[in-house]
């Protein structure tokens, strides 16, 4: 049995011996546990009380790396503390064998150790709550347990934070306050140890000990076994009244401290830079030599550096802040940080541009997508316009040009948009002529057709109704039933009354009253007399007509056909009423009617007797058509190939004029006149000397013609033309259906089809105010020109000219010489004044005079290129005319195609006035027009008859013998325009 | 708004950008993943494992 200490331990076997006394395995022999008794043979002074508070607050700690403390006593002058037995080996051991311990097995050990010292630095330990200094951390003093955790071991000289006590000095790993050396006044504490360091002159201190030379301490330490632990009584009072003197025999003044939490912390520190270098720190905290970066991570060796700073106050100030360091080694690793920067740069970098590529493409993708809205739009306004609803291409174009908000995802107005709304608007369109008002929309196509004579009202028959049609506002005022035939027809008794081959029968309807009149018989065909006051109706194939009065509708004679019938099929919903002939006089005496059978009578309805059969049955014609002029009677009778026309004198029986044709004759009549049509011909006719006069001549056909006052009105395949007195075309426009009704009269036309039940509605327009000069309309030219002064107008062709004044008033007329020989023609304003410019093949050039027609000078020069090639220029655009190709704009920098404009003309001029360009053009077939151009060499408008462009004005030139001057409308102001026209 | 650059341009430059640069972010992180890896291999022999990843190890030897 070993020896029994405090009859409670029994020493097994010395396991260790130390500075201060030796250490032995013992059993405790009530809990039968082996423990580890330390005995400690240095002169106790401390207190017993205290003693004996200290292990009973000792054997209360609790941590995984520190032991437990079960007992404290006193036997034989010998202090006796049981504690944990732990089995392992300490860690100065391999170290002693020359073993090195890698970096992350002593990070680990770090933690573990610092963990147990912030839990025994804490002050909650005991009663009052304080915490503990162990003081004497060394790697001897770290047990390394089986599973490779540490354990702190050695607490019998742990230091009660501030009070007497004896210390542990253990050279290399003992702090310079153990010394009682005090750097806390040295600032830097490092740079001095850096300096002294770089002061050796020996090579590297490794393993060297370094010759001690504290500070201005009274005590000098002497050279000691390193591995002895050197207690060292410390009495906080004499430190006290140390510090308190003063002065200080040394430069650097130093006082006696208090080991504290931070000189655990540099024993820590020290016991560290042993297991990882291998070597013990030397003593004089001054003289170590700080770890190689390049062999330990630098940040190791940072937080080991720190914590071995001689100055206390520099070090970690306490054991969780050394351990956070270690436990944070990642996060606060440089690379690890430069990695997470970059990366971070990087993802906002990538996000950046992936926001920002998105956000481009939405914005391109929304404007493109506005850009296509508003085209289809400028689409959608154009085919309204060719339609003949103005109002409706007005407003599809303002859509396409809605009020710009400044927005990035609005693109700017599209030139489609803009050329839409100025040919909607019309307002480069100043000549005098017939202008689409609008256009009704009939609930099915019409089938007849007529306009009052005041041209405010039409009727238009459709199956089975007639509508009153208002052409100021093309709306349908009153539907009324009709008969149920394609024979059905309508008259105006005068502006406000219409006669219509109502469902009930002939009725009389009041428009502006919106009354029936009077309702007569069954009526399919209505004819009216020149006076309006009498009216004749055929019903059907009924064999006879009535005639009615039309104040009252009191019939007044019944005209029996002997047994004949008009012209009506089987199923009169397809008979053609332009077959049939029936018409009245001036004042309803006489009745014209062809038949089915050919023949052709009229009914002298006073004296029946005086009836003329101006064809018998079976005279082969199928057609007839005509009417009565004053006493004449005109009808044209048509079978196929075979037509004749013929004027008869009712009066005296006689036929006074009439001619026949292969090609079917259309004949009108009316209180104007007699008017014959025949081919691309029509001509009116004086009844008596059969003398024609040409109203209408077409390159086509003529298919339908109207009479209303001076204009004419034809249509021909594809086309209706309006022309005025004298035989001069105003105007032409498409035409889209066949089939056609035209009605005409007082400056309002009408022009309907049986393919469409849309009517366009026109109304003739006038711009006086626009005109600036007006000539005889028949003086045949190739260009006018206004002189720069304002006072003379040039109208020229290559072989003549002629100079007016503004009044109109001719100044000169001049004939080119040698005119065969022109090449080309100039207009040439500048300061001399404007003049003419007659250029020659051999390049003799002529100048006359724009004011007097004068000839200016004769000027020789190098023939022109007969190619005819031209060039003009803009401010950023060079643009080409070919004689043959499509003229082009380059921008006149980079020499880039810009844009092909118009092909299938001839570029005659560019003028460049202000933004704009302005490009004249003229066709193989002498047509002129102008285009109006934006920036990019975007058609804005179309310019119908342009013929100059000076001081920002537009000119135009109409066949109708006007000049009419325009300017340039912004974009703003012709939205402006559309929407008070809207409104 | 009138731009510089053509509608087409920023619809179709934005496409390019946002498609080039969305590529290259998924090819960045790859590459940073990578990078990542093997630096915390590095970390892991520098500063040892983290303590769980030692005791799941150890778990996992056990």
């Amino acid at each position: 049995m070993g020896q029994i200490i405090a009859s409670t331990y029994e020493i097994i076997e010395k396991i260790g011996a130390g500075g201060g006394g030796n250490v032995y395995l013992a059993n405790h022999l009530r809990l039968n546990k082996k423990v580890v008794l330390k005995a400690d043979k240095r002169k106790v002074t401390t207190r017993q009380e205290l003693l004996r508070r200290e292990v009973d607050v000792l054997k209360n700690l609790t941590h995984p790396n520190i032991p437990a403390v079960y007992d404290f006593f006193i036997e034989d002058d010998i202090v006796y503390t049981a504690m944990d037995y732990i089995e392992g080996e300490s860690l100065d051991k391999p170290l002693k064998r020359g073993e090195r311990y890698p970096q992350a097995q002593v990070i680990r050990w770090a933690i573990q150790l610092l963990g147990a010292l912030d839990y025994l630095h804490s002050p909650t330990h005991g009663d009052p709550p304080r915490g503990y200094v162990h003081s004497d951390i060394k790697p001897a003093n770290l047990m390394r347990r089986p599973n490779n955790d540490i354990c702190l071991i050695d607490f019998n000289i742990t230091l009660a934070l501030g009070e007497e006590n004896v210390i542990g000095c253990s050279a290399g790993y003992a702090s310079p306050e153990h010394y009682g050396i005090d750097f806390s006044s040295d600032e830097d504490a490092t740079a001095t140890r850096r300096t002294r360091m770089g002061d050796k002159t020996s090579g590297s201190a490794r393993g060297a000990e370094a010759k001690n030379t504290a500070g201005s301490s009274d005590e000098t330490l002497t050279r000691e076994d390193p591995e002895k632990t050197e207690s060292r009584v410390l009495d906080p009072q004499a430190a006290q009244a140390f510090n308190q003197r003063g002065t200080t025999t040394s430069t650097s003044a130093k006082r006696i401290v208090v080991p504290d939490v931070r000189s655990d912390i540099y024993s820590t520190g020290a016991t560290l830079y042993h297991l990882l270098s291998g070597r013990r720190p030397a003593r004089d905290a001054l003289e170590v030599e700080p770890l190689s970066e390049k062999e330990f991570s630098p940040q190791i060796v940072r937080i080991i550096t720190k914590a071995m700073n001689p100055n206390p106050n520099l070090r970690y100030q306490t054991a969780a802040e050394m351990l956070y360091d270690f436990t944070h080694l990642r996060e606060n690793d440089p690379r690890v940080k430069r990695m997470r920067r970059v990366n971070r740069i990087m993802a906002g970098v990538f996000s950046l541009l992936v926001a920002a590529g998105a956000a481009s493409a939405f914005i391109g993708l929304k404007r493109m997508q506005t850009t296509e809205n508003w085209l289809k739009l400028a689409e959608y306004s154009r085919n309204a316009l060719e339609t003949g609803d103005s109002a409706l291409a007005i407003d599809y174009a303002l859509q396409a040009l809605p009020e710009q908000t400044g927005s990035i995802l609005e693109p700017p107005y599209t030139a489609q948009a803009q050329n839409a709304l100025t040919d909607a608007l019309a307002v480069y369109d100043l000549y005098d002529g017939y202008k689409t008002q609008g256009a009704v929309n009939l609930p099915a196509a019409p089938l007849a057709m007529e306009i009052s004579p005041d041209g405010r009202t039409a009727v238009c028959i459709y199956a089975y109704e007639a509508a009153v049609i208002d052409t100021e506002t093309a709306q349908i005022l009153k539907t009324l039933p009709v008969a149920e035939s394609a024979l059905s027809e309508a008259h105006y008794l005068d502006a406000d009354t219409i006669l219509l081959a109502g469902a009930d029968g002939i009725t009389a309807y009041d428009i502006p009253n919106d009354q029936v009149l009077w309702t007569g018989g069954p009526a399919t065909s209505i004819a009216v007399s020149g006076d309006g006051k009498r009216a004749a109706a055929v019903y059907r194939d009924e064999q006879t007509a009535a005639v009615y009065d039309t104040a009252d509708g009191k019939l007044i004679k019944t005209v029996d056909f002997g047994g004949r019938k008009q012209s009506v099929t089987v199923n009169d919903i397809f008979a053609n009423p332009r077959d049939n002939l029936l018409a009245l006089n001036e004042d309803g005496t006489l009745l014209g009617v062809s038949f089915a059978d050919g023949s052709l009578q009229i009914f002298d309805l006073e004296n029946p007797d005086d009836d003329i059969i101006l064809f018998d049955p079976d005279s082969g014609y199928s057609h007839f058509e005509g009417g009565f002029y004053q006493e004449y009677f005109a009808f044209s009778a048509t079978t196929p190939g075979d037509s004749v026309f013929s004027v008869i004198d009712t009066v005296n029986m006689e036929q006074t004029g009439g001619f026949d044709s292969d090609q079917a004759f259309g004949v009108e009549t009316d209180g104007s006149g007699i008017y014959v049509q025949t081919e691309n011909l029509l001509v009116k006719i004086d009844p008596v000397t059969g003398e024609q006069e040409p109203l209408v001549t077409t390159p086509d056909n003529i298919l339908r013609f109207a009479r209303g006052g001076e204009h004419t009105l034809i249509t021909s395949e594809d086309k209706f033309m309006f022309y005025d007195s004298y035989a001069n075309l105003m105007s032409t426009h498409t035409k889209e259906y066949g089939g056609d009704f035209v009605q005409l009269a007082e400056g309002i036309a009408l022009v309907g089809s049986m393919d469409s039940p849309l009517v366009r509605v026109m109304k003739y327009i006038g711009y006086p105010d626009a005109q600036v000069f007006s000539y005889d309309s028949s003086y045949l030219h190739d260009e006018a020109r206004l002189s720069a002064d304002g006072k003379t107008v040039m109208l020229f062709a290559y072989d003549q000219f002629r100079l007016y004044g503004l009044d109109g008033g001719l100044i000169a007329e001049v004939d080119i010489p040698d005119a065969e020989q022109v090449y080309d023609q100039q207009y040439r304003r500048d300061a001399d004044g404007s003049r003419l410019e007659v250029i020659y093949n051999d390049g003799l050039i002529r100048s006359y005079s724009a004011a007097d027609g004068a000839l200016l000078e004769e000027q020789s020069g190098d023939a022109p290129d007969s190619d005819m090639y031209e060039e003009f220029f803009t401010d950023n655009f060079r643009i080409t005319s070919p004689l043959h190709g499509t003229p082009a704009a380059y921008d006149r920098e980079s020499g880039r195609l810009v844009r092909e404009l118009e092909k299938d003309a001839y570029l005659t001029y560019v003028t460049q006035t202000g933004d704009y360009i302005v490009t004249q053009y003229t066709t193989a077939d002498g047509y002129y027009y102008g285009q109006l151009l934006n920036g990019q060499c975007e058609v804005l408008a179309e310019l119908p008859y342009l013929c100059d462009v000076y001081d920002g004005k537009l000119y135009f030139d109409y066949p109708t013998g006007h000049v009419s001057e325009s300017r340039i409308y912004d974009i703003d102001e012709l939205i402006g325009m559309a929407r008070e026209k809207k409104d | 708004m009138e731009l510089i650059v053509t509608d087409e341009l920023l619809f179709y430059g934005g496409m390019l950008t946002a498609g080039v640069s969305a590529v290259l972010a998924m090819f960045f992180f790859f590459v940073s993943k990578i990078r990542k890896e093997r630096l915390k291999a590095r970390l892991d022999a520098e500063y040892g494992l983290p303590e769980q990843k030692r005791k799941k190890k150890k778990g996992q030897k056990e």
